[in-house]
């Protein structure tokens, strides 16, 4: 499956949710779609799902675009943060009606996932907790063996086992039925090794797309005495500076290029810590 | 195919339990009322109507349909179109079965009347004021028709509160007010009454399901691009 995304941009009344996103991603693969609170992400698999239509642009899946074409939407699951299910249905009913419209529907899967996470089928969704809805999610997620499967938060409510679970199969899934999954998630830390690719959003622009290997030669963080490190990252774009006593460290894109100066250290920058340094050059921006 | 019967599937069991409490709410005012009958009827007179208030109950659900089941099948990746064409189908099957309940109803209530020689009873239904016929299946081709213009009229009325907001909303609802209002002023109900009282059933019908083809096809353009939250 190859998505492809082409000067996309969505205003929702004055604000410019997404501006001129433009890439295209191919799968099968684990695709962590990131960004802080309002970067775009939501949007964006939206926009994909076919469930808005884009202000200006398209979204391109095989070639067809995407927005009202059943034949294309049949191959996507977007399990959103919520709204997933009828309320009044029970989960057994739930999953009998994904049986109509996913064409490769696993009622094997789907059972065994019931028992995995301990959901009694006769429950009503508007009975279930938080983390229960949320169960459902990834249940209909994985057993829909959907072309491109969309996570947007798919474990709110979760604890850390069931959790780790989601992880587990995830991987395990990719391996039996490989797939282009997008997962969108604030728990970065916990999923990042999952990812094969990274985009992150940020103010609704495509900030980077990188495979994982890509990323360590991407973003770096120089830290030393603070001259030695301004002289070293004089021609880079520096994403985060933080000066302690007569130290510095400096997160910078390196993109490939090698760094080089005296009495410095260069470290690798977590997904997580990127996003922290990316938050907080955004309120920096709207201070001054 | 497979999507209309799981579309059919999903509106069914989303809408099954608020109509069993319906009916069932309706048939013990029923059985209340013959009660009452028993004790009471030499002194007073019965008039009950079964299709009023399924008429009401049928409006309540398709002014929530859209908000309710929109997000639902875009994310189960049907195309708007074939969500408004299954939805025409629900409706047309869902008035079917009120039509038929309504009708075996009636029935059953003269029966009971007749076996229980209740004579004060009367029962009032909307095709008395076109025919004095109370045949089984007039009395369902017109309850279907009408609770259909029922649905899709809050349908059209819950698409407007969906793409134009609140305020579009009841600006709407203040527009449609207008027009009985108008027809006061203009004296415009007495030739149409005259109209409806010389008009045949089959003429009405027809002419409501016209009406239903209309407002069907507006609401069908209304939704061709119509977002999964609404605004």
């Amino acid at each position: 499956m190859k998505i492809d995304v082409r000067n996309v941009s969505k205003l929702y009344k004055q604000k410019h949710a997404l501006k001129n996103v433009s890439f295209t991603i191919e799968g099968p693969k684990i695709i962590g779609f990131l960004g802080h609170n309002g970067a775009g992400k939501t949007t964006f698999l939206n926009l994909l799902a076919g469930l808005i239509p884009a202000t200006e642009g398209h979204i391109r899946i095989n070639g067809e675009n995407v927005f009202n074409a059943p034949a294309i939407l049949r191959n996507i699951c977007f399990v959103a943060e919520s709204g997933n299910f009828q309320e009044d249905m029970t989960i057994a009913q739930c999953l009998k009606a994904n049986r109509f419209f996913y064409p490769k529907w696993d009622e094997q899967l789907a059972n065994e996932l019931l028992q995995v996470f301990a959901l009694n089928p006769k429950d009503k969704v508007r009975n279930l907790s938080k983390g229960m809805v949320s169960a459902l999610g990834i249940i209909t997620g994985f057993a829909s063996h959907a072309a491109i499967t969309i996570f947007d938060e798919p474990y709110i409510g979760l604890d850390v086992a069931a959790r780790n679970t989601f992880y587990d199969l995830l991987i395990d899934q990719q391996i039996e039925h490989p797939r282009l999954f997008l997962l969108s998630t604030h728990l970065i830390d916990e999923a990042s090794e999952l990812f094969e690719e990274i985009l992150i959003l940020q103010e609704g622009e495509l900030l980077l797309q990188k495979t994982a290997e890509q990323w360590d030669q991407y973003i770096v963080a120089v830290k030393g005495n603070a001259q030695d490190v301004e002289r070293a990252i004089l021609d880079l774009e520096v994403i985060y500076k933080h000066i302690f006593m007569h130290d510095m460290t400096a997160v910078v894109y390196a993109k490939g290029r090698a760094i080089e100066g005296e009495n410095i250290t260069l470290e690798n920058v977590s997904l997580q810590d990127l996003l922290v340094y990316l938050s907080k050059q955004q309120k920096e921006r709207l201070v001054k | 195919m497979k999507t209309v019967q799981g579309s059919l599937y999903v509106f069914f069991q989303s809408y099954k339990k608020s109509n069993i409490i319906f009916w069932c709410i309706l048939f013990a005012i029923v059985l209340l009322s013959f009660f009452i009958d028993t004790f009471f009827g030499q002194y007073i007179t019965f008039a009950m109507t079964i299709s009023i208030p399924v008429y009401i109950f049928y409006s309540t659900m398709g002014a929530k349909i859209l908000n309710k089941t929109l997000p639902y099948f875009l994310k189960l990746g049907l195309s708007r179109m074939q969500y408004v064409w299954n939805v025409g189908l629900f409706f047309i099957v869902w008035s079917l079965i009120g039509a038929f309940i309504i009708a075996c109803t009636h029935k059953m209530i003269s029966f009971v009347s007749n076996l229980l020689d209740y004579q004060n009873m009367v029962i009032i239904h909307p095709l008395f004021f076109f025919s004095s016929s109370d045949s089984f299946f007039l009395t369902m081709a017109i309850d279907t028709v009408l609770l259909l213009l029922c649905l899709i009229s809050s349908l059209l009325l819950n698409v407007v509160f969906y793409r134009f907001g609140t305020l579009g909303g009841y600006s709407f609802i203040g527009v449609m007010a207008l027009i009985p209002i108008m027809m006061v002023i203009f004296g415009w109900y007495s030739p149409l009454l005259v109209t409806l009282s010389k008009a045949s059933t089959l003429q009405i019908i027809s002419s409501l399901l016209g009406m239903i083809i209309i407002i069907y096809i507006v609401i069908s353009s209304a939704l061709r691009k119509a977002p999964a939250m609404p605004s």
